[in-house]
């Protein structure tokens, strides 16, 4: 048996939690407030949804083949709402994360001179830094991942395939907001640290977040190659298959000049473009089994941002005055 | 590892972009010594502790801590500082404050650290937000003193604190350097408390050395001189005031000093107020304090 040694001092009585030590105690210790909210949040908003989503498969089993007003109301006066305003509060959320938990977690810290405090005692400045931005890169994930697969959950059985490439359904599934909330997060945190001052932080954060969001919308369309279905001019048969997304039609004529539909006001288009010679039709598009790789690309890039924002804080703060 | 210089600089210079703050110092403090730093405001006494405490670079020279050069992330470990504003998380509790101490050091002391917060009455589960200035001090000094530095820099520690706490702070400061034998160097403008502490000095203008070594040593090298007379030479004048016809000086005599002149021994205060006053006055440095040149120029 070992003995236990008693010193006078007063230690808290021991407590069922996980226990934490050096660095990731005190990261802990210092942002607990900001990261409960995180968690507490999380599990709510993902329980609302595991609840909604029980709803949503009761009401697709129960809802009759045809068309029934009832069941049509239901759909038009709650489910679809429901879905667009999760989806918008999913695409802002990394925003909100970038600016009350990424821009104050650093600032904060140089604001109050606390960070002195820290870097004076044994640990070394580069892990005082990765440890901190490892714990929230976690939370931040672990947060953002379970919002992501609650949502991707409750349409899963219906309603996800539809207009899968519109910007708040494209960056609110799969991995995409996990991806975008580290990078707004990390790129936050740099931004406090280099500015030292919370409120500031904030609100050029919150730019940077606005900035990171058009991007990754506005750009999207990189992210992958859109297939291509060619053939004769007119047939049926050239068109984009179902749930596909960012359409192109093109139109050739036997000299192989380009006509774009554009120069045909005129209705029918098809007796229009006849009229003009064409007959060869291509469609470019993507179609719904691109979306996987769409998302990942998008969040593979978005990951990497975030690093680099994360390894160039640890590398500044390893050698920068404090 | 050299436990002989507690604190080494060579050359040491730290620009900023408004110009150089800290200009070829070359010093030296021996271990276990109780030193204080003195010099008017943006005399360079913040930027030198600074350096000392690797939160800032410096530009020229180097600095070496018991032997470490402190651009090695090992030279803190040894040591801890003090700064101005005496940084705590004031949501933590005392207790938690302790803990951060206790997880982030190797070497924490908890018996140390919880003494000193006992000593004030300090209730462990308080907020250090609620706490009052002296007590706050008192809590940051359980920190420092905690992680068993062999060196504690600490920065105008009384500056913000009323006549009590500052008595109360220069008594713990005592207590616990002399069960350890820590050497300190604290700047201060607080004359009086330095003299009743210090044991060995070094003053800073303007960013250069004007002072440095064993109070013993500097304060027996001067003189204040009272008189009529007109004839310093041959001594050093730090300072010489003239009132009417009654000059008063204090000298470093270079021989003896004629009999015309009523001589005293300053006390530690006249001869820092003498300096302050007089940034041109001719740089002292005892043996003990000077660098010796390195054998082979850099």
């Amino acid at each position: 048996m070992s003995t236990l040694v008693h010193t006078p001092s007063a230690r808290p009585p021991a407590r069922h939690r996980p226990h934490l030590s050096g660095m990731a105690w005190l990261t802990w210790r210092q942002h607990r407030a900001a990261y409960r909210v995180a968690i507490v949040a999380t599990l709510s908003a993902g329980a609302w949804m595991l609840y909604q989503g029980l709803r949503w498969r009761d009401f697709l089993r129960d809802a009759p083949p045809f068309y029934n007003e009832r069941y049509s109301h239901e759909y038009e006066s709650w489910y679809e709402p429901a879905q667009l305003y999760t989806g918008l509060a999913l695409y802002i959320l990394p925003l909100l994360l970038g600016v009350f938990l990424g821009a104050p977690l650093l600032a904060a810290d140089r604001d109050k001179g606390t960070a002195k405090l820290v870097v004076t005692q044994s640990v070394s400045r580069v892990r005082w830094m990765a440890t901190r931005l490892a714990v929230t890169a976690l939370v931040v994930v672990v947060c953002t991942g379970v919002l992501s697969a609650a949502f991707t959950w409750w349409w899963q059985p219906h309603g996800l395939e539809v207009e899968w490439y519109r910007p708040e359904r494209f960056a609110t599934t799969g991995p995409m907001p996990v991806a975008l909330a580290l990078a707004m997060t990390l790129l936050g945190a740099l931004i406090g640290f280099a500015i030292g001052r919370t409120l500031p932080a904030m609100a050029i954060t919150l730019g940077a977040g606005v900035a990171v969001l058009y991007v990754s919308t506005r750009f999207r369309g990189l992210l992958g190659v859109r297939r291509t279905i060619s053939g004769p001019f007119p047939d049926p048969a050239v068109r984009a298959p179902e749930h596909s997304a960012h359409i192109d039609h093109f139109f050739t004529t036997t000299s192989g000049r380009q006509v774009s539909p554009g120069q045909c006001s005129t209705n029918p288009l098809d007796s229009c473009l006849a009229d003009r010679g064409v007959v060869h039709s291509s469609v470019k598009y993507f179609d719904l089994a691109q979306r996987d790789i769409l998302q990942w690309t998008g969040a593979a890039f978005w990951t990497a941002v975030a690093l680099i924002a994360g390894a160039l804080t640890v590398w500044w703060a390893a050698r920068r005055s404090l | 590892m050299n436990d002989t210089w507690a604190i080494e600089a060579h050359g040491l210079g730290k620009r900023y972009r408004r110009g150089w703050a800290l200009r070829d110092c070359s010093f030296r403090i021996p271990a276990g010594r109780i030193c204080g730093l003195v010099g008017p405001n943006g005399a360079g006494k913040s930027t030198l502790l600074n350096l000392a405490a690797r939160l800032r670079r410096p530009t020229a020279g180097s600095l070496r801590l018991f032997g470490t050069s402190i651009s090695d992330p090992e030279a803190i470990l040894r040591m801890a500082f003090l700064p101005q504003d005496k940084p705590l998380f004031k949501r933590f509790t005392v207790e938690e404050t302790l803990r951060l101490g206790r997880e982030l050091n190797p070497g924490w002391d908890q018996t140390v650290a919880e003494r000193i917060v006992g000593a004030g009455n300090i209730p462990l589960h308080a907020r250090v937000g609620t706490l009052s200035g002296g007590q706050r001090t008192r809590v940051a000094f359980a920190l420092a003193f905690g992680k068993r530095p062999n060196l504690l820099v600490l920065d105008e520690p009384m500056a913000d604190l009323d006549p009590l706490a500052r008595h109360e702070t220069a008594a713990t400061l005592m207590a616990e350097t002399a069960d350890s034998g820590t050497t300190v160097v604290m700047s201060s403008h607080l004359l009086g408390e330095l003299a009743d502490m210090c044991d060995y000095l070094v003053l800073l203008c303007d960013g250069r050395i004007r002072l440095a070594g064993d109070v013993d040593e500097l304060l027996p090298a001067h003189r204040l001189i009272t008189g009529t007379g007109a004839h310093l030479e041959p001594h050093t004048v730090v300072e010489s005031r003239t009132t009417g016809r009654q000059t008063t000086a204090l000298i470093r005599p270079e021989g003896a000093i004629a009999p015309s002149w009523a001589v005293a021994e300053p006390c530690l205060e006249d001869v820092l107020l003498a300096y302050l006053r007089a940034p041109a006055a001719p740089v002292l440095m005892t043996d003990v304090a000077r660098v010796p040149e390195p054998a082979v120029a850099a």
